[in-house]
């Protein structure tokens, strides 16, 4: 375990470093001036601009403002927004929500993946499977928004059941976790459906079936191991699919998390806020994958071994 | 060809596909004569109008006919998928290429600069590129090429690894033949069945992450008729006027779909190893 983490952490350092210097040029080569968003409606004169940009530290070169920027990252300052206060403390309070929608969306996916996954396999070319495997291939394919707007139809309007926008309530997180859960769900289901069908022809599954044991006990004993591991593959290079997923979602059911902040960042300039948001989602892609290759360890033993 | 041939004529999937995209790709091209109206044609007085026989999808807010609106709107879609899907995919190809036969550091930097662009979530790539380079169809081409090459790239280095290894190619080795002629006579011709996969798959993902720009409001604001802007000015109403949102994102999944189920029937027919999503 130790030794995994020394291994994997340069390379994470790495590519957080190098996420932060493409994010800083190209926002800081975008078209546009960030000026004109922090007045707002009101405007300045071009003496009174002079005295805000010399003050905001924007008339200097771009070499220095880098090397400030990374001054103040190293310090934990993620700077702030104008008129809105800092960026940290907004993004912690973003984070939480987006985190509990994400981690909702996952075991929804993973359980409602592996176990449609895992009969559609076990049932392999029966009317049940022919019939989910359209209905998977639809949720793969569909934007999201698609798929968001229909739920948002159906269970607030027409059923009345879940309320439609905003973040408050447990009950606020049930259609957007659906909704984000879908596609990769439908990943899951296939990959488990596929690993099920090649499982339920090897040896210690048919051993298994000689020896008299009912169906649902090979399947959750010998079968659901085996399909574990290439599940939590997909789950984990899906991640970033999900982060994407989550800024559509939350747009979608105006559910106050962080991708719903990163694009009212862009639309605003918030310069801070934007590297912020691109930095951690860089650092929490980087960590599910090491969460992927460490949980290997756990599943297989074959990798243990290696270890 | 043939091949691909045989594989409209022995799966029926496939060849529904296909004909779905042709006619999708006849639409585009042909907009201006299938349009029953004039995409900015607006008419107040029939604003938010249900489907009906003068608007088969009904009209929106400004009462502009959805079905027209769509029809222009199929021409970005058509363009993207296509377009980014081609050059996406060559580019792609060549650095993998590159760094699977070069070896050595230039593969060590090449899969370092794949692995940060994998990275940045790609939506918010997309985002914060386009935003980078400015509107137009040129930047939003260049934005998307920019973020969807690295999953290229990495399957064809490990494809250019293992066809590296393999027999034919160790005995044309031996043969003497020179690195460019195992390249352009054995290696690319062995990559071109799963690249063909491939290219299906970013298409439909280049299509995705248009759509995607559109529906958040961040993609070109002039292209009033792509259908990830449709949705996303039309998703406020849409419970007065659900036409108007749900026939263009209806629209773009089924597009996906039929790019996807291409997708899987060819990598059936060519490649039956490879495993490998759109995103």
């Amino acid at each position: 375990m130790h030794r995994i983490l020394l291994r994997k952490l340069p390379g994470v350092i790495a590519t957080a470093a190098v996420v932060a210097v493409i994010t800083f040029l190209l926002i800081h080569l975008a078209p546009g001036d960030p000026l004109d968003a922090y007045l707002g409606q009101e405007g300045a004169s071009q003496a009174e601009k002079a005295v805000i940009r010399e003050k905001l530290g924007l008339d200097k070169p771009l070499n220095v403002r880098f090397v400030k920027y990374v001054k103040r990252l190293c310090a934990g300052d993620l700077g702030s927004i104008p008129g809105k206060g800092p960026v940290r403390d907004i993004m912690a309070h973003r984070f939480a929500a987006t985190a509990r929608l994400a981690v909702a969306a996952i075991l929804l996916a993973v359980v409602l993946g592996v176990s449609t996954g895992l009969a559609g396999g076990w049932h392999a070319n029966s009317l049940f499977d022919k019939a989910l495997q359209c209905f998977l291939l639809l949720f793969v394919s569909a934007p999201i928004f698609w798929s968001g707007l229909l739920a948002l139809l159906l269970f607030s309007w027409a059923l009345n059941l879940l309320p439609a926008a905003g973040s408050q309530t447990p009950a606020h997180l049930v259609l957007p976790a659906l909704v984000l859960a879908s596609r990769p769900a439908a990943l899951v289901s296939r990959v488990a459906r596929a690993n099920t069908i090649e499982a339920r022809s090897q040896p210690f599954v048919l051993a298994a079936m000689a020896r008299g044991l009912p169906n649902y006990l090979i399947v959750m004993k010998h079968v659901l191991k085996v399909v574990s591991i290439p599940v939590v593959t997909i789950v984990g290079m899906d991640f970033a699919g999900l982060l994407s997923g989550a800024v559509i979602t939350e747009t979608v059911f105006s559910y106050q998390g962080l991708g719903q902040f990163a694009v009212e960042a862009i639309t605003n300039r918030w310069y801070d806020a934007v590297m912020a948001v691109a930095m951690l989602w860089a650092v929490i892609f980087v960590c599910a994958n090491f969460l992927v290759d460490v949980s290997y360890s756990f599943l297989d033993p074959r990798v243990r071994a290696v270890d | 060809m043939n091949t691909f041939v045989k594989l409209l004529t022995s799966d029926r999937t496939a060849a529904g596909s296909v004909g779905f995209l042709a006619i999708l790709v006849a639409v585009a091209v042909f907009a201006p004569l299938l349009a029953p109206y004039a995409p900015d044609s607006q008419d107040l007085a029939s604003a938010k109008v249900p489907p009906c026989r003068a608007h088969l999808f009904g009209t929106d807010f400004q009462g502009s006919d959805v079905l027209s609106k769509m029809i222009y709107g199929s021409r970005q879609a058509v363009l993207i998928t296509m377009g980014v899907g081609v050059v996406t995919v060559c580019f792609g190809f060549i650095i993998g290429l590159v760094a699977g036969y070069g070896g050595g550091w230039l593969d060590a930097g090449l899969m370092r600069a794949v692995d940060v662009v994998l990275a940045f979530p790609s939506l918010l790539l997309n985002i914060v590129l386009f935003a980078a380079l400015g509107p137009g169809f040129g930047s939003l081409f260049l934005a998307l090429t920019l973020s969807g090459w690295a999953p290229v790239a990495r399957v064809t280095r490990a494809l250019v690894l293992s066809l590296a290894n393999a027999p034919y190619v160790t005995g044309a080795r031996a043969l003497g033949a020179t690195a460019r002629r195992i390249v352009v006579c054995h290696i690319v011709p062995g990559c071109m069945s799963t690249i063909t996969v491939v290219f299906a798959m970013r298409a439909a993902s280049a299509l995705l992450a248009v759509s995607a720009l559109n529906y958040l409001g961040l993609g070109d604001p002039r292209d009033t008729n792509a259908w990830g802007t449709m949705v996303n000015l039309g998703q406020f109403d849409i419970v007065t006027a659900w036409w108007w949102p749900l026939f263009p994102a209806s629209a773009i999944a089924l597009t996906v779909m039929a790019v996807n189920l291409l997708a899987d029937a060819l990598r059936d027919h060519l490649d039956p190893r490879m495993k490998v999503r759109a995103e």
